[in-house]
């Protein structure tokens, strides 16, 4: 019997702690118990013999810290693990996993490890202990999802092996970066898991509150392998307060609660282990049963579809807006991240993600992009390109179960998209046309409907893993479209599969669209359309989707709703107040909002040109002054930014096409350095004094810099660094550039600068603080 | 044994005088709006935050350098700050992953309230190590903290600490490979035991040779 029949035949057991039994024979503090397999084989095998004498039939190799970031011999210590684990093996009827720990390291956006960088540290252990004859991996005690999708996809790409996974949730049922288990779950079986679960941290107690959270939603085995308590010091010594007559009565209950793959972690000894065998050996072995479930997830939590109508929010899309193309020609990432912010703020529950423009390189783009978002939105995404490459690069780094959109009944799309789909895990959504057009019918659009759900099922992926979007098309044009569409959607709904829609294409070149949109989105979801591709900040599509859930009781209480209207309603709302204060006071004062008013109205009589030399500029030389005087504090100073920023964008439209700004400014925060809230100080500070800034960022490699100063023409370039340990690296970007661009001047700043340190690594400038970069942009441009 | 401490929000008392400082406000009082915001980000911020620290009780060797047990170190900034302690607590202390992805939202939305957050989030961990410390077994007994970067304490034996403590595994926190610490608001420290009462003569970032510091 292979171990996925065994898993699938009777309760299975795992091995417990190593760590309390090695440092009972000797193992010192901050000695790696690894290299034990090579320096003290015998004692490897003992422990194993002991975990197999107690019943156990999976035993892990001692390879939880093997990678090669922590030993330079990683090929012996991984073979002789293996090979000690099958040597104490032997003679029992139990399979060897090769045990898969996290690298220690903190994958990006949020730490600097890099995704493929992390599979790659992985697979090679992998393909170590593969060759060396184990008989499955298990990874474990994973704290982050992102690092555990990195290992889950080194196993699948470097081995043939079944692949077992544990995490560490703590008692908010949380991992210490936000996943619950539902998102988990769906990640995890995404990418073709045979079995998951939690280990570490938790005693059986708590870890019995969670298993319900894995039966509800896992399709696949549960493994429960719980610490034996919490530890203390006694005399020196670690013990934990769970003894293994109580871990074993516990143990029951999690086999009753439905998990099948059941052992120990930290503190558990052989005895925990023989005490639990014996007394859940013949408790009934359920299995849990298969879900169905459409879900997406993000890496905190899961996004069921098929209940109450899901909102994909539509506007991180370039198409037919300005700001949005200029956005991404700049590279400006916080422009796309604001988008973002501003539709979470709205309560979509997904973010369609588009970065689709001709002269930009989009694979390049969309993990940039996808990337940030993670870093700060914790939505599911919608991977929204008709680049294969874009595509499969997005759903590698993405960090959950993402959204496709899409693929359609065209045989090239399905051979493309339906292998992404398959490997990484994701729901896809399929567009009901194919070779032959979009059919006028809604029978001929179920048609392909049922076409692409059979041939995705030749690739293993499920019915609920699709969902169909019958298409939405000018009702201008065709006066039947609106009715195929509604007819389609209550057929597939019928059928039992979930529907979408890009709904405003109903009224594309009818006046008043909003109305014909949000009756459209309304009829559709009575005939039980299942999400729908909006923008979130149109009121009548917001009603629309308030007022419908509320009707059919899918808003409890009707609480949203009445949220929603309660904001809604015109009360006090700001654009009545009145405005008294004139544009240079209100900048001064920082206030945001009548600085926009007061700009607006100066712009019934006086140019755009003036209102900024005789205001705004005025105004933040007057805040400026106070700030380099220490008269005015940061804080203030900022007000007085966004104040201004909010006058320019309310004169930004009228000022002529062709005026150009004052001169362009490259800014970045160094390679290695991750932090950059002196960079966007600076940044929004050059932009109130008409610079055209390009900020590429942190984190940023010298290269990327030299490549934007050159393509752009840039004279001046801003570097940040925070620690003394990325100064180099500023340096380095000083060399390239004087070699590069010599012409462009540097001006740099940052916790650790001082002006000898600038003058030491070449640059031209030192800035204590923004002002002081607006002044030296001052000296270069003029 | 390393041992894990959490404690609640509603423990941490984020001092806005505090935050002041941090955005330059040295003698004078914040007006009514900076006010306002300083106190709207402290309360995003400790909703937010998990707490949670993790430490250990080393033995203290002071012989041609400071033998901390799992690793040796040359500086005579630690030695003079542990001179006479025969042990020391390593701590690693942080406000957890969702208060970093705050302060970079917060960033996203305007410099101001990302300044303001990440001023509120140097306050917080400071409140929290402060408290941690004050519960420390013998905390009257205890050396003011000392962090890799202090004086002539390499900031490199953060990895010593971090390796040592198993920071990812026990409270989420971990290092570049430029040494900066994830989630952003975090702190590793080395406290001296002393033997004898508020005896804390020994230097903490005082020894810092930057005179003109405005948080001194």
């Amino acid at each position: 019997m292979n171990i996925l029949e065994k898993i699938k035949s009777s309760i299975t057991y795992c091995d417990g702690g190593a760590g309390t039994l090695l440092q009972s024979w000797g193992l010192k503090a901050g000695e790696y118990p690894e290299m034990w397999n090579i320096t003290r084989p015998e004692k490897i095998v003992e422990m194993h013999r002991l975990y197999l004498e107690a019943g156990a039939q999976i035993i892990t190799s001692c390879t939880f810290g093997a990678n090669r970031l922590k030993f330079i011999n990683l090929e012996e210590i991984v073979t002789a693990a293996i090979k000690n684990a099958k040597t104490a093996c032997s003679g029992y009827d139990a399979f060897v996993a090769l045990d898969i720990g996290p690298t220690g390291k903190m994958l990006e956006p949020l730490g600097d490890l890099n995704f493929e960088e992390a599979v790659s540290i992985f697979s090679e252990t992998i393909k170590i202990g593969a060759a060396a004859g184990a008989d499955l991996v298990l990874i474990e005690t994973m704290n982050d999802s992102l690092e555990a999708k990195a290992a889950v996809l080194a196993a699948k790409e470097s081995c043939d092996l079944p692949v077992f996974i544990t995490c560490v949730y703590d008692e908010t049922k949380k991992l210490m970066t936000g996943a619950d288990p539902a998102s988990m779950i769906a990640m995890l079986e995404g990418l073709g898991v045979d079995a998951l679960g939690i280990n570490c941290s938790l005693g059986p107690g708590q870890m019995l509150e969670i298993v319900p959270e894995f039966v509800k939603n896992a399709s696949v085995p549960v493994i429960v392998n719980p610490n034996a308590g919490l530890p203390r010091s006694e005399n020196g010594k670690t013990v934990f307060d769970v003894d293994a007559a109580e871990f074993s009565d516990i143990m029951c209950e999690i086999v009753k609660a439905g998990a099948t793959i059941i052992g120990g972690c930290c503190g558990t000894t052989p005895l925990h282990i023989a005490k639990t065998v014996e007394k859940t050996k013949n408790l009934p072995f359920i299995l849990p049963e298969k879900k169905n479930n459409t879900v997406i997830s993000s890496y905190t939590h899961a996004v069921k579809i098929g209940e109450k109508p899901v909102i994909i929010g539509e506007r991180i899309n370039p198409t037919g807006k300005k700001l949005f193309k200029e956005a991404l020609r700049k590279n400006d990432i916080n422009y796309i991240l604001s988008e973002g912010l501003a539709q979470n703020k709205k309560g979509v529950s997904v973010l369609d993600v588009n970065v689709g423009l001709p002269e930009i390189d989009e694979p390049e783009m969309m993990v940039s992009v996808i990337k940030a978002l993670q870093g700060v939105i914790d939505l599911p995404l919608q991977i929204d390109t008709v680049d294969p490459v874009a595509m499969e690069r997005a759903m590698r780094i993405y960090n959950g179960k993402p959204l496709v959109n899409s693929v359609s009944g065209k045989e090239d799309s399905m051979k493309a998209v339906f292998p992404l789909i398959k490997k990484y895990g994701g729901v896809v959504i399929a567009v009901t046309l194919d070779e032959g057009g979009i059919p006028d019918t809604a029978e001929g659009r179920v048609e392909i409907a049922k076409k692409i759900i059979a041939r995705a099922a030749e690739y293993g992926i499920g019915e609920n893993d699709i969902i169909v979007d019958p298409l939405a098309m000018a009702v201008s044009s065709d006066g039947n479209s609106a009715n195929v569409t509604l007819e389609a959607v209550k057929i597939l709904h019928g059928m039992g599969i979930i529907t979408s829609l890009g709904v405003s294409n109903i009224s594309f070149g009818l006046p008043s669209r909003p109305d014909v949109n949000a009756v459209f989105y309304t009829m559709a979801m009575q005939n039980g359309l299942d999400c729908a591709i909006i923008n979130p900040f149109s009121v009548e599509m917001m009603k629309a989707w308030h007022c419908f859930t509320a009707l059919t009781g899918k808003d409890e209480n009707c609480t949203d709703y009445i949220e929603f209207a309660s904001a809604l309603s015109p009360a006090e709302s700001a654009s009545a107040a009145k405005n008294d204060k004139s544009l240079d006071g209100c900048i001064i004062s920082g206030l945001k909002e009548q600085a926009g008013m007061a700009a607006a109205e100066m712009l019934k009589t006086a140019s755009p040109l003036e209102i900024i030399d005789t205001m705004i500029i005025p105004a933040l030389n007057t805040v400026g002054k106070g700030f380099e005087e220490k008269k005015v504090y940061l804080p203030q100073l900022l007000m007085s930014a966004q104040a201004a920023k909010e006058a320019f964008d309310a004169i930004k439209a009228a000022i002529p096409a062709g005026e150009s700004k004052k001169g362009k400014i490259v800014i970045a925060t160094v390679k290695g350095d991750i932090h950059d809230i002196g960079k966007n100080i600076v940044k929004v500070l050059l932009e109130n004094y008409g610079y055209d800034v390009f900020d590429l960022g942190k984190d940023v490699e010298p290269q990327k810099i030299v490549d934007t100063v050159i393509k752009e023409n840039i004279r001046l370039a801003g570097l940040s660094a925070l620690m003394t340990t990325t100064v180099p690296a500023m340096e380095e970007t000083i060399k390239l550039l004087r070699k590069a661009a010599p012409e462009c001047r540097v001006m740099v700043g940052g916790a650790v600068m001082t002006a000898e340190y600038a003058e030491m690594i070449g640059a031209d400038s030192y800035g204590t603080d923004a002002m002081a970069a607006v002044r030296y942009a001052e000296t270069v441009f003029n | 044994m390393t041992q894990i401490i959490k404690l609640q929000a509603a423990e941490i008392n984020i001092d806005p005088k505090e935050v002041a400082v941090y955005l330059g406000y040295y003698s004078v009082k914040p007006d009514e709006a900076a006010d306002a915001l300083m106190c709207d980000c402290a309360e995003e911020f400790r909703n937010c935050a998990s707490f949670i620290a993790c430490c250990e009780k080393v033995p203290v060797k002071i012989k041609n350098g400071v033998d901390l047990g799992f690793m040796k170190v040359n500086s005579k900034s630690l030695e003079k700050n542990l001179a006479g302690c025969d042990y020391a607590y390593i701590m690693a202390a942080t406000t957890g992953i969702d208060a970093h992805r705050l302060i970079e939202r917060n960033s996203v939305i305007s410099p101001l309230k990302g300044v303001v957050t990440d001023c509120v989030g140097s306050a917080a961990i400071e409140a929290f190590c402060d408290k941690l410390n004050s519960s420390f077994e013998n905390a009257e007994y205890l050396r003011p903290r000392f962090s890799p970067g202090y004086g002539d304490l390499p900031l490199e034996c953060q990895r010593n600490i971090v390796e040592f403590l198993q920071t990812k595994k026990n409270i989420g926190m971990s290092l570049t490979d430029s040494l900066m610490m994830v989630p952003v608001k975090s702190v590793t420290a080395i406290i001296g035991i002393g033997k004898e009462k508020n005896k804390c003569t020994g230097p903490g970032c005082m020894i810092c040779k930057k005179t003109d510091c405005p948080y001194r």
